[in-house]
């Protein structure tokens, strides 16, 4: 009660004094032999996860650079009307990450890109078969060693969508994204007689700030409508997806439907075609991105699942290339090698561990 | 709060090689950090949370994380503090993903067992933790973990400023709801 007594006439900075020691009694709970014996588990399995860096102050700016900083911050904004911004941890930008792509962050919806190659030619529909594949997705130092990794499954079953024919394609990634751990799946429904698309649901949990996010789609002729909501927080009744998916630039292929795609092709040494890696089609910049496919060569590569004789193609999209092996057999994917970002976020690959028929 | 010191004890292990040795995977040296550093990390982790099994899966990350991020580690300051530091990083992240959630109940419960412990140190412990979350990490970071208004600032990706608006708000809740409570 002393104590207390003096509190209420001593500045907050006494206080602090007065009360640290008990601040730091307070009991905390003892480390266990149980957290160790779950910890060694978990690096056992491969269990990665990426710490961040320790933070470090910033230096404060003088008040004349923010005088400056803040003077050129406003010319800018009256000399150029709009720039196009990248997302950034704390934005909710609700777009699309991919399998052939590190982001399928596309092109605006009015891309005008002339297209040098012709269409992939699905022509061959019916090599698509019941299948189970899993892939390890590894992201590499410039010594090689391993800084994530995660494993991709993937299942192709017989389906039936308003009296159409089709196949299910579902897949689930499950990584870890700042030390958190994330779930991605994919259900994406094509008809079985010529592989276009008919439906498509999305959901990533966690997803930025929300528990979890949905983004359903239905395609119809050349537009792809639907929904995206989350969940904790809801954001209500989402937004709505309404976008044209023009033919020209298609086929249109998804993160789930990506390594399957060439099955349907007839793929020589001469074979080239283009195509689009669709997005999730919610925010404009996210609705498609066109790539350009051409063999460079064959080679026998070896992978998790089996030594196969491949097409070692390049996926070439703006500026970037990323590597990419096909089964010569059937057109299966078999390995993506990304380098594009090779000396900032690392190298990206994912290879083939599993597939059962 | 004091940071526990690497053994001076010579037939044990330096931080150094143990660093080595865990950069490698080596679980051997990982259980002999965790033995050296947990108890610390676990506290630092529990404070911020307010909850053991949020504390137990802050520092599960950190140890498994340990191995690629010590390849990463540079020498600069101690071994204790970098992991002082990341621990604290980490169990911020995974308040602001539960302060994100209001639907998650918080479970916290004192650690306290029996009724001989000082009254005030108990009613210092409650008003610490009926502080909103933002208020009570800076007070955390600050009061007990000895961190700079600069370094939470960083942390907290907040200004100096704040830092220092947020550790004067918590202090002064704190001392009003103990002297209503006296």
């Amino acid at each position: 009660m002393t104590k207390l007594f003096f509190w209420r006439r001593r500045g907050l900075s006494d206080f602090a004094d007065a009360i640290r020691p008990e601040l730091e009694a307070i009991p905390t709970p003892e480390p266990t032999d149980q957290l160790l014996r779950r910890i060694l588990a978990s690096r056992a399995t491969a269990h990665r996860i990426i710490l961040p860096e320790p933070a470090t102050p910033r230096p404060r700016a003088p008040r004349r650079t923010i005088v400056a900083v803040a003077m050129a911050a406003s010319a800018l904004l009256l000399f150029v009307p709009s720039i196009r911004r990248a997302p950034s941890a704390g934005d909710d930008v609700f777009a699309s990450s991919g399998f052939l792509a590190r982001e399928a962050f596309a092109q605006p919806a009015d891309h005008d890109a002339g297209r040098r190659l012709a269409p992939v030619a699905l022509a061959r529909p019916g090599a698509i078969r019941p299948l189970a594949l899993e892939f390890s997705r590894r992201v590499l130092s410039a010594t090689r060693q391993i800084l994530s990794e995660s494993v991709d499954s993937l299942s192709v079953a017989a389906a039936t969508v308003e009296g159409t024919a089709a196949w299910q394609v579902t897949s689930r990634t499950r990584d870890v994204v700042a030390t958190q751990h994330r779930v991605e799946t994919e259900t994406l429904h094509v008809a079985r007689a010529d592989l276009r698309l008919l439906a498509r649901a999305i959901h990533v949990s966690p997803y930025s700030r929300f528990e979890r996010i949905n983004v359903q789609q239905r395609f119809r002729g050349d537009s792809v409508t639907g929904r995206m909501t989350t969940d904790g927080p809801s954001i209500g009744a989402g937004r709505a997806i309404a976008r044209q998916l023009r033919p020209e630039l298609g086929p249109y292929l998804t993160n789930a439907f990506a390594p399957l795609a060439l099955m349907a092709v007839s793929v020589s040494a001469t074979w080239s075609g283009s195509a689009a890696l669709l997005g999730w089609a919610v925010i404009p910049r996210d609705i498609m991105l066109p790539i350009e496919l051409s063999v460079e060569g064959e080679e026998r590569v070896t992978v998790p699942a089996g030594t196969f004789d491949c097409w070692r193609l390049s996926i070439r999209s703006g500026g970037g290339k990323v590597d990419y092996w096909i089964r010569k057999s059937d057109g299966l994917g078999v390995r993506v090698l990304d380098e594009r970002n090779a000396a900032t976020t690392g190298t990206r690959e994912a290879v083939l561990r599993r597939i059962t028929e | 709060m004091a940071l526990p010191r690497p053994s001076e004890n010579p037939r044990e292990p330096s931080d150094a090689r143990l660093v080595a040795d865990a950069a490698r995977g080596a679980p051997h040296a990982l259980a002999a950090l965790y033995s050296r550093y947990a108890k610390h990390l676990l506290a630092v982790a529990y404070r911020l949370l307010q909850t053991t099994q949020d504390a137990e899966d802050v520092v599960h990350d950190v140890f498994v994380g340990l191995p690629e991020a010590l390849r990463r580690y540079e020498e600069r300051g101690s071994l204790g503090s970098w992991l002082h530091k990341i621990t604290a990083r980490i169990a911020l992240m995974r308040l602001r993903e539960r302060n994100a959630r209001p639907s998650v109940e918080l479970q916290a419960q004192s650690l306290r067992a029996g009724a001989n412990t000082p009254d005030t140190a108990i009613s210092i412990e409650q008003a610490l933790r009926t502080l909103p979350p933002n208020l009570r990490a800076v007070l955390v970071l600050k009061e007990i973990e000895g961190f700079t208004h600069a370094e939470i600032a960083a942390m907290l990706d907040i200004s100096v400023g704040a830092s220092e608006v947020r550790l004067h708000r918590a202090l002064a809740a704190m001392r009003a709801q103990l002297v209503d409570n006296s």
